[in-house]
């Protein structure tokens, strides 16, 4: 009898025992560490840089970090930090560098720490990159400092689908939620006041779902969009959501309406994506003429457009510009996110259509609007899709998803601009085990977003206002 | 009692053990297996972290590493029986009346316990929850200090609910016995705390955490009959407490026998109520298919029509594999496009037929975009082995070996796929053959692109695919359109021509051109014949019946009745 329950517990015990691979399908990648922190560029705020090696030996690595005068070294495949020292080494060499030696490897390398420190954490919706069905997913919360993670809400809670989600300027007090599902409604938390709302009204194609905060926390703009997904039957792609039909709206807090006007909400073109200027005096969006049905999706090509917009009297402008042609160059614009500081206009540059994620070809691009000139920003972009950028408070920061690992799931990366147009190397957010953290995640980050604080929403109060579904009612207010 | 009574008892435990082992292994075996494919265990550190970090989620784990084993009919079995098994012991330990009649009563908590494991969204952790507790409670009594037994049950409460949930009411219920009042109420006290506090802190509604988080597959089901084999399990112990006027030994040896044929006879019909043999024939074709078994498939359905729209999507993929589609397809009962493709559904099971037809067929993307949203709709978040080891295979056909390696990496960690993944040849011949059958260039499918437009798009894109060719006529058959049939049966050779493509073209020379005329001389005399005999019975207004004895296995019944047998 205790013989076999030795050899139970032996069983047992070697279950839970996590072994280095050694498979011919072994993680290939051409970087020996992971994750790629070569020559990065941090904040002198962030959690510690874990990494671990994948090459041969790994177990023998001997890692020197030197700044100055202090040098901290440690052995073993995974490099992992004590929180202390770190913070330390990192405050130290603010401005500067931390020098790295790995023998093992054969090469030196940077971490560059820049001055400018970045907001307290993230915001994002962990989802697993799926079709129309869904499982477990959830908003989260990431203390950039620390490794803590919490969910804010999550579809435990309710039955349905936690979607778009948009903070005003990182503020953790003004929220909005877009949820899908059964018990659909959007949650808008601004400053105390925590309501569920239906966005749906007699004048708008369906509910709202992309939103962006105006900056005086008056307004908020929406797309409504007829979405649908297809699929592609050839290898190199499996899926693309495409419009039916889609506009811009603009609600106000103060009348409980949608705006909507020509410019914007037009029947012979589909808009999307609004964002506001930093200045509140500008609504930027992307915009295709309506496709009535006709058409294959590879000619769907979005342009960047603006229009004027008076918080003062909620007034939308009639003329609209359009800021970059991308259709003019066979490609096709999405997620227009205005740098805080008033100075860029960062984008997604795809071959075609409106959701980028499943684009293997889809970049970031940044448009000075001092000089009118556009590029790709090579130094973050990689051979797989770079989407759902967002910019720190002070404007210094972007974060951004790829899916540069797998093609798959989508990861967070953080990049630092400095003052003069230079992009550091983007580095990946960390974890305290990042290799098995990342490789036992079977979701990807979606939307991350800078928030300045700590949530405020109450999450329980929220689910039970999501299931009990008494909403406010949007109005409709057209300005034509 | 006496040492051959003790073998008697023994026996009949011995019977039930085989009677449940053989119960799963031959009768319920589908079952068993289907159990295996909705979790992915992990012989990994991380994997057992994230399990146990849930109230219950040791005996969660313990489940799920025995459920693994159920890929393995026998070995699923013999786990089944061995835990109803264990059970019915461990009650038969905690009573205090050892009287042949008592013995037969311990065994009312595992049958009902059985009857729990007969459905198919049982999880085999609440069973092993049972277990637990029950052990625990074995395990103190044996503590001979009151004091140290009094302290290891107030620890030992809050320790089992983060073991094994919220069945750790019944350790408390039942270590209560003997113990002074202080400890009853510290007891219930610490229960009451370990079954709201979580509850308090977590964003999991409170309830799931009274009854269980991962007892059954659907959260926030409650699942029934586990909870009643745990109530009996506590009102057979504690029934024992009480003194009642012993019988003397030979009429509780008599009313223990009566009992226990009673118990035998209502056991057998409970579990009869409690099973569900039309699900069991719906997941043995399911189990076939995903070992490519496709003359299995076809064996049992000549054996025994298939009846379900699943059944039937299974069954024509196995005739499309076989190669007889076209020559078959009507000899059973043909459900419409819903059983040759059954369409998305946001569960976890209906789906599974369309997706294996799409890996079959070389649609990698299709198919994996199924297998993806058939895990996505498990409805206790768990991944799935099969739906991992199917993405897989999708993302080796499409050349995406990176995204492929994360599933491979993983299911290096499974007990199944253990050695598949550590010697996976990415050249395999399934694999060769399924990009061979790729399909190229840029081709978009809206969700509203109807099927036979699908296929035809797939088919014309690389028309080698003989396979796609057969769906692409089987969807034309199903959606009664003759004029597509004709158009398209010759895209490929035939040698012969399909019975069912003759019979199409017989049917479209009576509606064209009122004649069999021009009939091709490949058309055999046989199909020839029975036509001028449907024919001469249609324009004679035979009624259905008629028609469906003498025509039913013919695509002109299909085309032109079943409508009409729909409608009445």
């Amino acid at each position: 009898m205790k013989k076999s329950l030795y050899l139970l517990v032996a069983v047992l015990a070697l279950s839970a025992c996590h072994s280095r691979s050694t498979s011919v399908f072994d993680y290939q990648s051409d970087c020996p560490i992971y994750p790629d922190y070569f020559d990065v560029t941090v904040p002198a705020n962030i959690a510690p840089l874990n990494f671990s090696y994948l090459c041969e030996g790994a177990d023998k690595a001997v890692t020197t970090f030197t700044c100055g005068d202090m040098t901290v070294t440690i052995k073993g495949a995974d490099v992992r930090w004590k929180m202390s020292r770190w913070k330390k080494m990192l405050q130290a060499a603010k401005g500067g560098e931390i020098r790295v030696s790995s023998p093992i490897i054969g090469r030196d390398w940077s971490i560059h720490v820049s001055e400018d420190d970045i907001d307290y954490g993230l915001n994002y919706r962990l989802i697993e990159p799926g079709y129309e069905v869904y499982s477990r997913m959830g908003i989260y919360e990431r203390d950039l400092s620390t490794f803590k993670e919490s969910c804010i809400l999550g579809n435990d809670q309710f039955y349905g689908c936690v979607n778009c989600h948009e903070h005003n300027m990182g503020n953790p007090d003004q929220i909005n939620l877009h949820i899908r599902g059964p018990h659909g409604c959007s949650v808008i938390q601004n400053g105390d006041d925590v309501a569920i709302y239906n966005t749906m009204t007699d004048s708008t194609i369906s509910f709202c779902a992309f939103c962006y905060w105006h900056p005086t926390s008056k307004y908020l703009a929406y797309s409504t969009n007829k979405s649908q997904q297809g699929f592609h039957l050839q290898k190199e792609k499996i899926l693309e959501v495409n419009e039916a039909d889609s506009d811009v709206q603009i609600y106000n807090f103060e009348t409980g309406c949608l705006m909507g006007k020509e410019s914007v909400k037009s029947t012979e073109w589909q808009e999307t994506y609004p964002s506001f200027s930093p200045d509140g005096r500008t609504l930027y969006f992307t915009r295709i003429p309506a496709r009535k049905g006709a058409g294959s999706v590879t000619t769907l090509k979005y342009n960047l457009c603006k229009v004027s917009f008076d918080p003062e009297t909620g007034e939308i402008g009639d003329e609209v510009t359009v800021l970059i042609d991308a259709e003019a160059e066979g490609k096709s614009i999405a997620f227009p996110r205005p740098s805080y500081d008033g100075r860029y206009i960062m984008y997604t540059l795809a071959d075609y259509g409106l959701f980028p994620g499943w684009h293997h070809e889809a970049d970031l691009w940044l448009l000075d609007l001092r000089t009118g000139e556009t590029r790709p920003i090579d130094e973050v972009n990689s051979a797989d899709s770079e989407t759902f950028h967002n910019w720190s408070t002070n404007s210094r920061w972007f974060v951004f998803g790829s899916r540069r690992d797998d093609g798959l799931f989508t990861r967070p990366y953080i990049a630092h601009i400095d003052g003069n147009d230079n992009v550091g190397r983007p580095f990946m957010v960390p974890q305290k085990d990042p290799r098995h953290y990342y490789n036992d995640l079977f979701m990807s980050y979606n939307l991350p977003e800078f928030v300045t604080g700590p949530y405020t929403l109450d999450s329980r109060k929220v689910a039970k206002m999501i299931n009990v579904g008494k909403k406010r009612n949007f109005g409709f207010e057209s300005q034509n | 009692m006496k040492v051959k009574g003790k073998y008697i008892l023994a026996g009949a435990s011995l019977l039930y053990t085989v009677a449940a082992f053989l119960f799963f292994m031959l009768a319920y075996s589908a079952h068993v297996h289907f159990q295996e494919q909705f979790q992915l265990f992990l012989f990994t550190g991380s994997y057992f972290k994230e399990v146990v970090s849930a109230p219950g989620g040791f005996a969660d784990w313990l489940g799920r590493f025995l459920t693994q084993f159920s890929w393995w009919a026998a070995a699923g079995a013999a786990i089944n029986a061995l835990i109803l098994l264990a059970v019915q012991q461990l009650c038969w330990k905690l009573s205090e009346r050892k009287t042949p009649l008592c013995y037969v009563l311990s065994f009312v908590p595992s049958i009902l316990c059985f009857g729990f494991l007969c459905d198919e969204n049982a999880i085999l952790g609440g069973a092993v929850a049972l277990l637990i507790v029950l052990a625990a409670v074995l395990g103190v009594r044996l503590i001979g200090s009151e004091k140290l037994r009094s302290a290891a049950t107030l620890v030992l409460v809050p320790v089992l609910y983060f073991l094994a949930g919220p069945l750790v009411a019944v350790f408390a219920v039942l270590s209560m016995k003997g113990g002074k009042p202080w400890l009853r109420i510290a007891t219930a006290a610490v229960l009451a705390a370990c079954l709201i506090v979580p509850g308090a802190f977590s964003l999991i509604p409170t309830t799931r955490f009274l009854y269980g988080l991962h007892y059954f597959r659907y959260p926030n089901i409650v699942p029934k009959l586990l909870w009643f084999a745990a109530a009996a399990a506590v009102i057979f112990v504690v029934v024992g407490w009480f003194r009642f006027k012993n019988l003397k030994h030979g009429a509780s040896a008599f009313l223990g026998a009566v009992c226990f044929v009673a118990l035998a006879v209502g056991g057998v019909y409970f579990i009869k109520s409690s099973s569900d043999f039309s699900d069991e024939s719906i997941m043995a074709y399911d189990w076939m298919a995903r070992n490519a078994d496709w003359d299995g498939i076809y064996a049992a359905a000549v054996k025994e029509a298939p009846m379900s729209p699943m059944q039937a999507a299974y069954l024509n993929l196995a005739m499309a594999e076989k190669g007889i589609l076209a020559d078959k397809m009507f000899d059973f009962y043909q459900k419409g496009l819903g059983g040759l493709l059954p369409e998305l559904q946001k569960d976890h099971f209906s789906a599974l037929p369309t997706g294996e037809a799409y890996y079959n067929l070389g649609l990698a993307n299709f198919a994996q975009r199924f297998y993806f949203e058939e895990q996505e709709a498990i409805p206790d978040n768990q991944l799935s082995i099969r739906c991992c080891k199917r993405i897989a295979d999708c993302f080796i056909v499409n050349d995406e070996y990176a995204a492929a390696a994360k599933y491979v990496e993983m299911l290096r960690h499974t007990l199944v796929y253990h050695k598949w993944a550590k010697t996976l040849d990415t050249e395999s011949e399934e694999y060769s053959r399924l990009r061979s059958m790729r399909v190229d260039g840029e081709n978009f499918i809206s969700v509203n692109h109807p099927y036979s437009e699908i296929f035809r798009l797939a088919f014309e894109s690389n028309p080698e695919n003989r396979l796609m060719f057969d769906y692409m006529m089987a969807i034309l058959m199903l959606e009664k359109n003759l004029d597509g049939i004709v158009a398209s049966f010759q895209r490929v050779e035939h040698s012969p021509v399909p019975k069912y493509y003759q019979q199409a073209v017989l049917l479209f020379l009576v509606n064209k051109m009122k004649s069999l005329e021009m009939c091709p001389d490949w058309v055999t005399r046989e199909n020839a014949g029975q036509m001028v005999e449907f024919y001469k019975a249609y324009a004679d207004k035979k009624d259905q019946k008629y028609m469906q004895k003498h025509f039913g296995k013919t695509l002109w019944y299909y085309m032109v009745y079943r409508n009409l047998e729909e409608n009445q």
